[in-house]
């Protein structure tokens, strides 16, 4: 590995890569996609880049970008602000006390423990919702969004599993 | 709005090849179907002379209506168009997000259209990109007429895509298939608009309520036209202030050039006497 001014720099890209893919999955459930009903219930791939890096690295995504990330998606979705800026920090919190356990165990075991966080998360969301907006929301929405999401998850995390090793590659 | 204009930029970048791939797909998908289609079409266009007649009978006639009754015509309206960038949709919330912002004269409140009619309002709109809250949401209020009966009611968005049909006026019944368009009232929208129809029934669900398909398929939608449009007093107290209508010179468009049925056709402000102008609750 480079370790000249040149090496510095690649790795202090390659620090960004959890915030920048958390980003940019944000970014790409905000495409038009075209697919009718779908923009409603499509997966929220931010959420499983959080609950990812936050099991693996959590170093790398620190509560100010997790809740950045959050204020992003409440903007592009136009939600209420702050909602799932809110519920992204929980998230994070709920995996950190719970990383012991989440750290190097199958994947299987770490994608049936996202069930949990997605449906609490998807709950907690539509607490905050129906509050904000002074009646109970329909709840099958966000359920539905929460079953894809977590059907989703296996190809978030593979994407997310090359960025992790070129990080830990990259020194 | 700031976030969201921070990071329209990279999400038109990524909504192009996939609207590119979509529309490789509708280009693949009609030269299959060019038979049937070219049938349907034929089809058509018989249908469409035949109401052709009809509505240039409807439109003398209208017309001598209209010169019995003074009534004023709306005041000039403009097109200004835009590109989707985002399908800022989630469970809760029913919006779009278009490239288009103050820059190019939109502001908050003006209607929007799709293809085939009303698509919802600008919510919110920053230099270059505008929110788009959709009929379907459930903070969507729009006032409409229910046609043939000459109906006023309200269209309230449910985040369930097909939004319902309220204060409709005691023992009225409107039947699956009534037409819908804006009424006008309130200011907000030009009436005329074409909006959706009344749906049989709301699938898998009771009905409290009539609901209502909307013409336009959000979903589905690429480009819009956003539509500027001012109450005669409120363009004649502006005028008087700025001497011209604020916003969109750049990219105004004229409306009979696209849609000569959708908004009648403007007269000149200035020649309309205030005194006839009608007050909004009288006109249905």
């Amino acid at each position: 590995m480079n370790r000249g001014p040149l090496g510095e720099l690649v790795r202090l890209a390659m620090r960004l890569v959890p915030a920048l893919t958390a980003v940019f999955f944000v970014l790409l459930g905000a495409v038009p996609l075209g697919l009718p009903g779908f923009a409603t219930v499509g997966p929220l791939f931010s959420l499983c880049a959080i609950f990812f890096w936050t099991v693996t690295s959590p170093n790398l995504l620190p509560p100010l970008v997790v809740f950045l990330v959050g204020l992003i998606e409440d903007s592009l979705s136009g939600g209420p602000i702050g909602l799932w800026a809110v519920i992204f920090l929980l998230v994070q919190f709920v995996t950190i006390s719970q990383r012991q356990v989440l750290v190097g165990i199958r994947f299987l075991l770490s994608w049936a423990s996202f069930i949990l966080v997605c449906y609490l998360a998807g709950l907690a969301a539509w607490g905050g919702a129906s509050f904000y907006y002074g009646h109970m929301l329909p709840m099958k929405p966000i359920m539905v969004q929460s079953t894809l999401t977590l059907l989703a998850y296996p190809a978030v995390a593979w994407l997310l599993i090359l960025c992790a090793r070129k990080i830990v590659s990259s020194g | 709005m700031f976030l969201t204009e921070l990071t329209t930029p990279a999400l038109d970048l990524m909504s192009r090849p996939v609207q590119a791939l979509r529309s490789g797909v509708v280009e693949v998908d009609n030269y299959l179907n060019a038979l049937s289609e070219n049938e349907r079409l034929r089809e058509e266009v018989r249908r469409l002379r035949n109401w052709q007649v009809a509505a240039l009978n409807l439109e003398q006639e209208n017309s001598r209506l209209k010169g019995l009754l003074k009534t004023a015509d709306l005041p000039g309206a403009h097109f200004i168009s835009g590109r989707v960038i985002g399908d800022a949709t989630s469970p809760f919330v029913d919006t779009l997000l278009i490239n288009t912002g103050a820059r190019q004269g939109v502001r908050e409140g003006m209607a929007v259209v799709g293809e085939g009619g009303l698509l919802g309002r600008i919510i919110s709109s920053g230099t270059d990109a505008s929110r788009i809250l959709l009929l379907t949401d459930l903070n969507s209020k729009v006032p409409v007429i229910v046609e043939p009966g000459g109906y006023r009611a309200v269209l309230s968005g449910n985040n369930d895509g097909l939004p319902q049909l309220v204060y409709l006026p005691n023992k009225v019944r409107v039947n699956p298939g009534d037409r819908l368009v804006t009424s006008g009232h309130g200011g907000m929208f030009p009436p005329g608009i074409p909006v959706g129809t009344v749906s049989a029934a709301k699938p898998g669900g009771q009905v409290t309520s009539p609901v209502v398909r909307p013409f336009v398929d959000s979903g589905n939608t690429t480009f819009v036209r956003i539509l500027g449009y001012e109450l005669p007093l409120m363009q004649e107290e502006e005028g008087a202030q700025n001497g011209a209508i604020a916003g969109g010179q750049a990219g105004r468009v004229d409306i009979a050039a696209i849609d000569p049925q959708l908004v009648p056709r403007p007269k000149p402000v200035q020649s309309m006497p205030q005194a006839e102008v009608l007050p909004f609750s009288s006109v249905r």
